[in-house]
This record gives C-alpha cells, sequence and structure tokens, in this order.
C-alpha cells in the first residue's frame, strides 16, 4: 500500500461521505480542518474509518487538528500504524 | 473495569431531597444547598490528559465568592453584563458563579481553542461587547492584549489572573432581587442578530425546581456532562442545577468528548451517572464511533435520564443509540425527547419515557398543513418524534398566524407559557414585544399536538441548526458575498438534515461573478469554507457554484432558499452517500 493509496483512499471517504460532495478536489497538503472543510466531530468519525479500512487504530489523543489536518499527515499517520 | 476511586459523596451526608423551599437570589438557594453538605463532590472534573480532580461543594462555593469580591474590586456593578471569554476550565465555573451570585450578569461566549482562529475570535468578542453594551470582557492571559487593543473604545478586558481569591462570605447587592436578570444566553450569529435573552432568579429557581420535582432527584442522583457551558443546555443542567440540587456533576470539555466520545460513557460507569442531556447529534456520534471493544465491562444500568434535544430528535440516532449501548445495561426507556428554548430557560416539554413516532402523510403536511396519520407501511409517510407533553409547569398550544388556537393535528406555530419565561431581549424590546402575544411566547417553530404530546415539524424561519447552535442562512450569505469571486446577493445557505450525523448540515449554493478558469472555482470554494468557519465556528458541507439565473429571488427580492433548496436536493441530492 503507498502513500498515494492511502490518500486517495482517505479522499473518497471525505469527500462522499463527510462534505458529501464528490467532486470536491482536495490537495494532499490542504487543511481540511483549520480550512473549514470538515470538523473535528468528522476526524473521529475518520478514527473509525480508517481503523476499519486500514486496520490502524489511531488512539484518540491523536486525533487533533494539529495531527490531522491534511490528507499527507493522515496517511503519514495511517503507514506509521501499518508499519507499527 | 474498576470502579473510581472518587467518592462524591461527602462525609455529612445531606438526608435526602429537597423540593420547594423558596429562595429569592440563585446565590441564596446554592449558598443553601451548599450549607447543607460542603464536603460533598460537587464538580468532578475529567481534563484532557484523563486526569480526575475532585472539587468540593465549599471550594467551589468559595471560590464564586471570592470572584465576585473580585468583580466588585474592579468597580463593577450588580446589573452589568460580563461576558465570559474563556476555555472550558474550572476558572470558567468559578467566575460565572461569582458574576450570578450578583456581582454582574454574565454571558458565556462561544469560545475557540484553534490558536490560528484568535483574530477572528478576537473580531466576534468585539461586535458582541459593542452591540450589547458589556461592562467587561473577562478572558486568559494570552487574549488580554488583543482583546485589549480591539475593545479599547468599547469596553474593559480583564484578565482572569487579576478575579483571583477566595471569600467565605458574600451579600448579595440589595439591587438584585428575584426579578433581576441572573444570566444572558446569546442566540448565535454575527450580522447583528445575536439577541440577548435574559433570564431572571426567579425564572431560572422556578425551572430548577420543575426539573428537580419531574425527576424526582434523590442524593444518589449524579450527572455526566460534556456539554459546552456557553450552551444553555449545558449551563443549566451541567452546572446549575447540580449546585442547587447538591448533586454531583461530572465535567469534561466537549472537544475531549468530540475525539472520545466513550470518555462520558466510562464517566457514567465509573460515578454510576444517573442523568444526561445531550442534543440529537451526540446519539449519532456516539453509535458510530464509540468502538465495541470500549464498551466491554461497562454497566450503564443506573442510568435513568437521557434527555435529547436542542435540536430535532431522530428516531434513527436514538435506535442507533439504544441498539450499542442497551448490551451495557442502558434502558431504552430511558431515552427522553425534548424541545425548548433559551427563552424558557429551557425545556418546555418533554416525553415521557422514549418518544413516540407519528407517522403521517407527506402530501397532508405539504399541501393541506395537516398531520394525518398512515398505517407503518403506507408510501409517502413522513415520521416525527414526539417531544412530550408540557414540563416543569410549562405548557404548549398550537396558533395560526393571527393567533388563534389550532385543533389536534393541524400544523401552526408553537407557543409557549410558562412561569419561567425570559423577561426579554438585551437591549431589544422591539424584538420582546414582537415575541410575545397575550403572555405566550411566539417560538417561530412549527408544530402539531396529537394525544396532546408535540411533534415539531418545521420552522418559520430559514434557521438552520447544527449541532444544537442555530446559525442564520443570513449571516453565511453575507460572508459568502464577501468571498471574492461570487457575486453579490447571489449566494443562498440552507440546512439540509443529515440521517449519518443526525443533525443538519449548511449547504450553499452560489453564481460566480465570472466563469473561473480550471481550478478557479476550487480557490473560491477554499476561501470561502475557510470564511465561514471562522465567522461561525461551524464549517459549511457542500458548496456548489451554478450558471447565473439557478437562483431566482423572488418578486419581493427575497433570496428562495426553501426553494432553492429543493432544486439542490434534485440536482445534486442523487450522488449524496454513494
Amino acid at each position: 500500500m503507498t502513500r498515494d493509496d492511502v490518500i486517495e483512499r482517505l479522499r473518497l471517504f471525505i469527500c462522499h461521505k463527510i462534505v458529501k460532495q464528490p467532486n470536491l478536489s482536495l490537495r494532499d497538503d490542504e487543511p481540511l480542518i483549520t480550512g473549514g472543510i470538515m470538523d473535528s466531530m468528522a476526524l473521529a468519525y475518520l478514527g473509525v474509518f480508517i481503523e476499519k479500512e486500514f486496520g490502524v487504530q489511531i488512539p484518540d489523543n491523536d486525533l487533533t487538528t494539529e495531527a490531522m489536518d491534511t490528507l499527507g499527515q493522515m496517511a503519514d499517520r495511517v503507514l506509521r500504524g501499518v508499519g507499527g | 473495569m474498576k470502579s473510581s476511586s472518587l467518592d462524591l459523596t461527602g462525609k455529612a451526608r445531606g438526608n435526602g431531597l429537597r423540593r420547594t423551599e423558596s429562595k429569592s437570589t440563585l446565590f441564596a438557594a446554592i449558598d443553601a444547598a451548599v450549607a447543607r453538605d460542603a464536603t460533598r463532590a460537587a464538580v468532578v472534573w475529567i481534563g484532557e490528559d484523563g486526569s480526575r480532580a475532585s472539587i468540593q461543594a465549599g471550594e467551589l462555593h468559595r471560590s464564586a465568592m471570592g470572584r465576585a469580591h473580585a468583580l466588585r474590586r474592579h468597580g463593577i456593578a450588580s446589573g452589568e453584563l460580563v461576558l465570559l471569554a474563556l476555555p472550558y476550565s474550572p476558572d470558567l465555573l468559578s467566575i460565572f458563579l461569582g458574576a450570578i451570585y450578583g456581582a454582574a450578569i454574565p454571558a458565556i461566549l462561544p469560545y475557540v481553542t484553534d490558536q490560528a482562529a484568535v483574530a477572528a475570535q478576537v473580531e466576534r468578542v468585539r461586535r458582541l461587547a459593542a452591540a450589547a453594551e458589556a461592562r467587561a470582557v473577562i478572558c486568559p492571559g494570552f487574549l488580554a492584549a488583543p482583546l485589549g487593543d480591539a475593545l479599547r473604545s468599547v469596553c474593559e478586558v480583564i484578565d482572569t489572573s487579576m478575579l483571583a481569591g477566595v471569600a467565605e462570605t458574600w451579600s448579595v447587592p440589595a439591587s438584585v432581587g428575584q426579578e433581576s436578570a441572573a444570566l444572558i444566553q446569546f442566540t448565535s450569529g454575527t450580522t447583528g442578530g445575536q439577541k440577548g435573552v435574559r433570564v431572571s432568579h426567579a425564572a431560572v429557581l422556578s425551572f430548577l425546581q420543575g426539573l428537580a420535582l419531574d425527576l424526582e432527584v434523590t442524593q444518589r442522583d449524579v450527572i455526566v456532562s460534556w456539554l459546552p457551558l456557553y450552551h444553555d443546555l449545558g449551563v443549566i443542567t451541567g452546572l446549575l442545577f447540580p449546585l442547587f440540587q447538591g448533586i454531583s456533576t461530572v465535567l469534561m470539555s466537549p472537544a475531549h468528548w468530540v475525539r472520545a466520545p466513550v470518555v462520558m460513557l466510562r464517566a457514567m460507569h465509573d460515578f454510576k451517572g444517573t442523568l444526561t442531556w445531550m442534543p440529537n447529534f451526540a446519539f449519532s456520534h456516539m453509535a458510530r464511533t464509540v468502538r465495541d471493544a470500549d464498551l466491554e465491562g461497562l454497566d450503564l444500568s443506573a442510568w435513568r435520564h437521557c434527555a435529547n434535544g436542542a435540536e430535532p430528535v431522530r428516531e434513527d440516532s436514538i435506535a442507533a443509540f439504544s441498539a450499542r449501548l442497551e448490551p451495557c445495561g442502558m434502558r431504552s426507556e430511558a431515552i427522553r425527547a425534548g424541545y425548548g428554548m433559551a427563552e424558557n430557560v429551557l425545556t418546555a416539554t418533554l416525553s415521557r419515557g422514549r418518544p413516540r413516532v407519528d407517522r403521517i402523510s407527506a402530501a397532508d403536511l405539504q399541501t393541506r398543513r395537516i398531520a394525518n396519520p398512515l398505517p407503518p407501511s403506507a408510501a409517502g409517510a413522513v415520521a416525527f418524534v414526539s417531544n412530550g407533553s408540557g414540563f416543569a409547569g410549562a405548557e404548549v398550544a398550537i396558533a395560526d398566524e393571527q393567533g388563534r388556537r389550532l385543533p389536534e393535528r393541524e400544523v401552526g406555530e408553537i407557543l409557549v407559557r410558562s412561569p419561567h419565561l425570559f423577561e426579554g431581549y438585551h437591549l431589544r424590546p422591539d424584538l420582546t414585544a414582537a415575541a410575545m402575544r397575550d403572555g405566550w411566547f411566539r417560538s417561530g417553530d412549527l408544530g402539531y399536538l396529537a394525544g396532546g404530546e408535540l411533534y415539531i415539524c418545521g420552522r418559520k424561519k430559514d434557521l438552520i441548526i447544527v449541532r444544537g447552535a442555530n446559525i442564520s442562512p443570513e449571516d453565511v450569505e453575507a460572508i459568502a458575498d464577501r468571498t471574492p469571486g461570487i457575486q453579490a446577493g447571489r449566494a443562498v445557505a440552507f440546512g439540509v438534515a443529515d440521517a449519518e450525523t443526525g443533525t443538519e448540515r449548511i449547504v450553499v449554493v452560489a453564481e460566480l461573478r465570472e466563469p473561473l478558469p480550471e481550478g478557479g472555482a476550487g480557490a473560491v470554494e477554499r476561501a470561502l469554507r475557510k470564511a465561514v468557519l471562522e465567522g461561525l465556528g461551524t464549517p459549511v458541507s457542500a458548496v456548489r457554484f451554478v450558471e447565473r439565473g439557478w437562483i431566482t429571488k423572488t418578486s419581493s427580492g427575497k433570496l428562495p432558499r426553501a426553494a432553492s433548496r429543493e432544486r439542490y436536493l434534485q440536482h445534486f441530492g442523487e450522488t449524496i452517500g454513494n
């Protein structure tokens, strides 16, 4: 699983299930929470998705705006979990 | 799971229930409750790091009295408005209480922790302080400088460190009586439409007494709350009610709960929590984010009152929640649906046990404004959840535009009358007069009565309710109008109910000033999203740019929100959730 694969799966989930705007284009380094695209409530939901989709459990304390604001940050966090 | 080491009961146990002792002010009522048992844990504070600290009733009371004296030393008079721009913290509790003890009239403001949003927060506070003629804004140290600059010509800014100290006694100023305003609850909004709901000591006490009687509260009851204290539901049920009643409240920050809703369930287990209040979205959020593994070993059987209110109650949210928690002993009958508003202190109606669901004809509702029941399997049905009947002395009625009462199953405006209605909107007697008719409060919500129970089915105003917070579409549209690239006056905002999150999503449809090259709309969209988040504290869900002429104004020049919403759902709705 490459970083790009992870980003693509996260992107699809966020566009379809969170923002509910499938045509939304999101850059990998774009701030999603501080940019007003999704909120911390959605981040908790994303945590559940990541656990099911990638088998990576992200501790609640890591589900923060600082640590998970961009697709890139999210993907890196997922890949760290897969490796560890 | 091991049970908590924190003992909630003090050495001198109170001997049961307090009923209808009439105390003239909140200070007198809380002082009496503290005098019965000063050593019990009034508040258990769950920190973001999971730490648990217990604050004894006497300790909190002395701290609040110290704040009251400090406010007075600052030259603040009892009838003056102080805005509390404070993070969720024990400081917020004691400063709010100190003010409410009669030193000032407090209003708690939404607080954004995100550092990047400081400028936006300062601007929100400045506008409100100016419009509401606040005497002072109380804030944490790091906000004192930026707020002080912004508010130089508006009002004083007081850093919490200047309000330190405890006191053993406090005497309520002679000018403060039961009819004096105890607190002001501001509705959300930015464009001057923010209303400050003033409620008196007598109104708050009347509601708290009614609540205690309805719930048959005993000393064994424990409240668990993560609600923001700037929301009436949070401050009344999470703080004032337990202090008034002499029972314990277990508090955690909203941000903590959002990230880890299981923290609330663990607190319910550890402290044998019995009473909770939450908006509908919380039922959905917990049902879909709590892990199965986290539920193992939890005993939620003490949970006897689980109220759902502050936004439309959904059957699917309640069903999903109770399906997840019933294996932990949570009783589905504990779930109650309620309807209320700050103008009535809080709850106006509440269901007895799990609310009934009424299935009615969507066509009859739409065209004849009649709630015509349909059999469960019939096509064309729309379901509404009962919000119960009049609560704590409140009555509800349904009226037409002329104020004439409508019979059961006819849809009209919901009116509320109670012993604890508000005294008026702060500095806005015109709005107060418009909201009242013959002693009844006109809610602006649409509903019907059936079997004596209230069903809510819409609003007269185009209000969007996101997670219990009211958002005016005008505010969102004003931000869109200022966003470069969007044709001014050609943006419309509305709410769309969302089954997954159990609340409404904000949708914006806008016409662009001119067609933009590839990627251009993306930049406009990004600017709009960021501006809405900073201006209103809530993100927009979907943003759609449409061709010129898509949004057709009515002959009176009004934006057609309802029609645009229908059109949006037809054009774009098919893709939702796919």
